[in-house]
């Protein structure tokens, strides 16, 4: 009989291997195979496109038209559009492949020195902080750009300090400063709140996975199937509402200088 | 009670209290989406990705206590 165990849960990924003084952890190294992989089906689709879609190229375009269409009614402009739906299908693509990255067989059974090699890396906050920080980061620099002055007065109502003509003006300036130190704070935890969101799905869904997978003799084999299938599906829905809500967020920080 | 039983209690309070709250928000949102969608079969394609936004909208605050529950028990 085979003894199970409930693996240990851990948030930081092993480390695999050192390259001169950097540690490479499984979630770094399955994200650069993930953009390996990336890379190659993407030429691969570009050397053979043709007016007459072949099964593969079809799927694809259906996956950017469908963006562009969202992209279209976010920005309402079809200029804006094409100019960020690339981002936005590259966002798409790579979390849904990396979240189900662990399901190929073998990718997540291999073992190097008691540590796992891959490992889903939307299940390590680094990652999708990173993403998230990505994309509001770029969306404030690119208001900033167009119209700094104006976005700043979005975020922050300085013009309420010019327009002091009374004492009784006071309180409403105020007022003006706590609500933009408010949105100032927003913003701070739409990021925290989009990578957290991902992070917290797929990593639950490892542990959930796993715990039900070690429990016992009886639940290791056929039991965790349908939880497999939850998370399989979880992790189609968060890339989607990953790029949806950064789309949205996107659109509305540039439609707001404009 | 020692600090790691209180961690792993407050941990497990947490995350059930915060649960609370998104279940029936998703719940709230599923059940209109759903009566949305058989008034008007045709525009059941718009709805479904707005839903799921919502719902992913509503499910940060048990996102939220998970976060807290994981640091409660990895972290600190």
């Amino acid at each position: 009989m085979i003894e199970p165990k409930i693996p240990n849960i851990s948030l930081v990924p092993s480390d695999v291997f050192n390259f001169s003084g950097f540690s490479i952890n499984s979630a770094v190294l399955s994200s650069l195979v993930i953009t390996l992989i990336f890379l190659v089906v993407a030429i691969l689709i570009r050397i053979n496109l043709k007016v007459i879609p072949s099964k593969g190229q079809l799927i694809f375009e259906e996956v950017v038209s469908f963006f562009y269409n969202q992209c279209l009614t976010s920005f309402g402009d079809e200029k804006k559009a094409k100019r960020y739906v690339s981002l936005i299908i590259t966002l798409f693509l790579f979390i849904f492949i990396a979240n189900q990255f662990t399901i190929i067989p073998l990718v997540g059974s291999l073992v190097l020195d008691n540590h796992e090699v891959f490992k889903s890396p939307t299940g390590h906050l680094s990652q999708t902080l990173t993403l998230s920080i990505v994309i509001l980061g770029l969306s404030h620099l690119i208001a900033l750009f167009t119209a700094p002055w104006k976005h700043i007065a979005n975020l922050l109502n300085l013009n309420a300090l010019f327009e002091i003509k009374s004492v009784a003006d006071l309180p409403n300036v105020f007022l003006q400063l706590f609500l933009g130190i408010l949105n100032i704070i927003g913003e701070l935890a739409k990021v925290i709140s989009l990578s957290a969101r991902l992070f917290g799905n797929i990593f639950a869904g490892e542990v959930m996975v796993g715990v039900i997978a070690g429990l016992s003799f009886y639940t290791m084999f056929f039991v965790p199937i349908p939880f497999i299938f939850l998370s399989i599906f979880s992790g189609i829905v968060q890339a989607f509402v990953f790029s949806f809500l950064s789309l949205s967020f996107m659109s509305d920080i540039i439609k707001s200088v404009e | 009670m020692e600090a790691e039983a209180v961690k792993l209690l407050a941990a497990g309070i947490c995350m059930g209290l915060g649960a609370i709250g998104p279940a029936l928000g998703e719940g709230m949102i599923g059940a209109r989406a759903m009566e949305a969608m058989s008034r008007n079969p045709k525009i059941a394609d718009k709805i479904v990705p707005n839903m799921l936004v919502a719902m992913a909208v509503t499910e940060s605050t048990g996102i939220y206590s998970l976060v807290i529950s994981l640091i409660l028990i990895f972290a600190i």
